[in-house]
């Protein structure tokens, strides 16, 4: 095996152990909400629950 | 925003453990400044947002914002965060900086679940009386000068002061502290029945302003004691669910899509519809006083 053939398995070897590492998923969960809550304010409106995870200003007011 | 302090108290207080003070502040700086000048950058060229101060009065402001302390220079981040978020950053340095001190303190106590626990107990207190006298208009003193600087709108004094003062780190610390106590008592954490854990999350983030309203503040510490019911359901996911795979991925992105998402949407913005006005409600004054310095709401 060519070192640039083992270059993969190794990067996806790190993919797997942060996928399954769960605050790994919490970070995509927050800033899925923080992009959501924004898209939101912009638009004029917003979304509950994830207002409150993704506040522009960690308020719920904000929204 | 606070599931994201929530985070970083996770993750951090065994870094903090193993890492002398110094080591530890200059690993964070390395870990978060890289990123965050070329996306101020890119965002200041994208938006025509100033890129460097106009005059000697505004270096001073100037350098926090390079450094990611805008929040405690209220003109700086007005002048020169072209990230709108920014401020958050400097919340997590304010963590950064005590951080060291609780692990080390803990270390000493000999008993560090209960000094973590104690420690996320006062930070509540602490953030729940900040948020109290904020909402009061008690701490209206401490960024006036500031504020006159920004505009000299008395309407826009509500805002400003959300933005910069009920929000301020103080109000966010009980984050960190929660977070911090998960990792630190993860077994007891392991312990919590996943009914309860959703029971708390539902009850606590399934209606934010009834939520605040009921604390008597916003940010409310709730909140916190809530995400910390979302993350034990987060730590009980099965390894390796395929479904999950897209938030893993975007959780690898994060910090660059965190600094990113509203400079390019203001973007979009400006050029797929350059007359339009967004709508604009609340104490947005983050965004809406460097982009409408008028106040043109």
């Amino acid at each position: 095996m060519t070192q640039a053939q083992g270059a993969v398995p190794a990067a996806q070897q790190a993919f797997e152990a942060r996928h399954r590492n769960p605050v790994n998923l919490l970070r995509g969960v927050a800033v899925v909400a923080v992009v959501v809550h924004h898209l939101a304010v912009y638009e004029g409106s917003a979304v509950p629950y994830l207002s409150v995870v993704g506040g522009q200003l960690g308020c719920s007011s904000s929204s | 925003m606070q599931l994201f302090f929530l985070i970083s108290g996770y993750l951090l207080v065994q870094s903090a453990d193993r890492r002398r003070w110094a080591p530890f502040l200059a690993g964070r700086a390395v870990r978060i400044l890289p990123c965050y000048w070329v996306a101020l950058c890119a965002a200041a060229w994208t938006l025509g947002r100033p890129l460097v101060p106009a005059g000697a009065d505004e270096v001073l402001d100037y350098l926090a914002s390079v450094f990611a302390l805008g929040h405690l220079r209220p003109y700086g981040l007005y002048r020169f965060d072209s990230l709108f978020v920014s401020w958050t950053l400097t919340i997590e340095w304010t963590w950064y900086l005590g951080l060291p001190l609780l692990a080390w303190a803990a270390a000493r106590s000999g008993r560090p679940v209960r000094f973590w626990c104690a420690a996320a107990i006062a930070a509540a207190v602490l953030s729940h009386l900040w948020v109290m006298a904020a909402q009061a208009g008690r701490l209206d003193g401490v960024y006036a000068e500031p504020f006159r600087r920004i505009t000299p709108d008395p309407a826009a004094l509500e805002a400003l002061r959300v933005a910069f003062v009920t929000v301020a780190a103080p109000a966010q610390w009980t984050y960190f502290l929660i977070g911090a106590l998960m990792r630190v008592a993860q077994d007891r954490v392991a312990s919590i029945p996943v009914w309860a854990a959703v029971l708390v999350a539902l009850v606590l983030l399934g209606d934010p302003a009834r939520t605040a309203a009921l604390s008597g503040t916003d940010p409310t510490v709730a909140t916190g004691i809530g995400l910390a019911g979302l993350c034990v359901l987060a730590l009980r996911v099965p390894a390796g669910a395929r479904w999950l795979l897209p938030l893993h991925r975007l959780g690898d992105l994060s910090y660059p899509l965190y600094l990113l998402h509203v400079p390019v949407t203001m973007a979009i913005v400006q050029r797929v519809a350059p007359g339009a006005r967004l709508a604009r409600r609340g104490p947005r004054a983050i965004i809406d006083v460097p982009t409408n310095p008028r106040g043109d709401r």
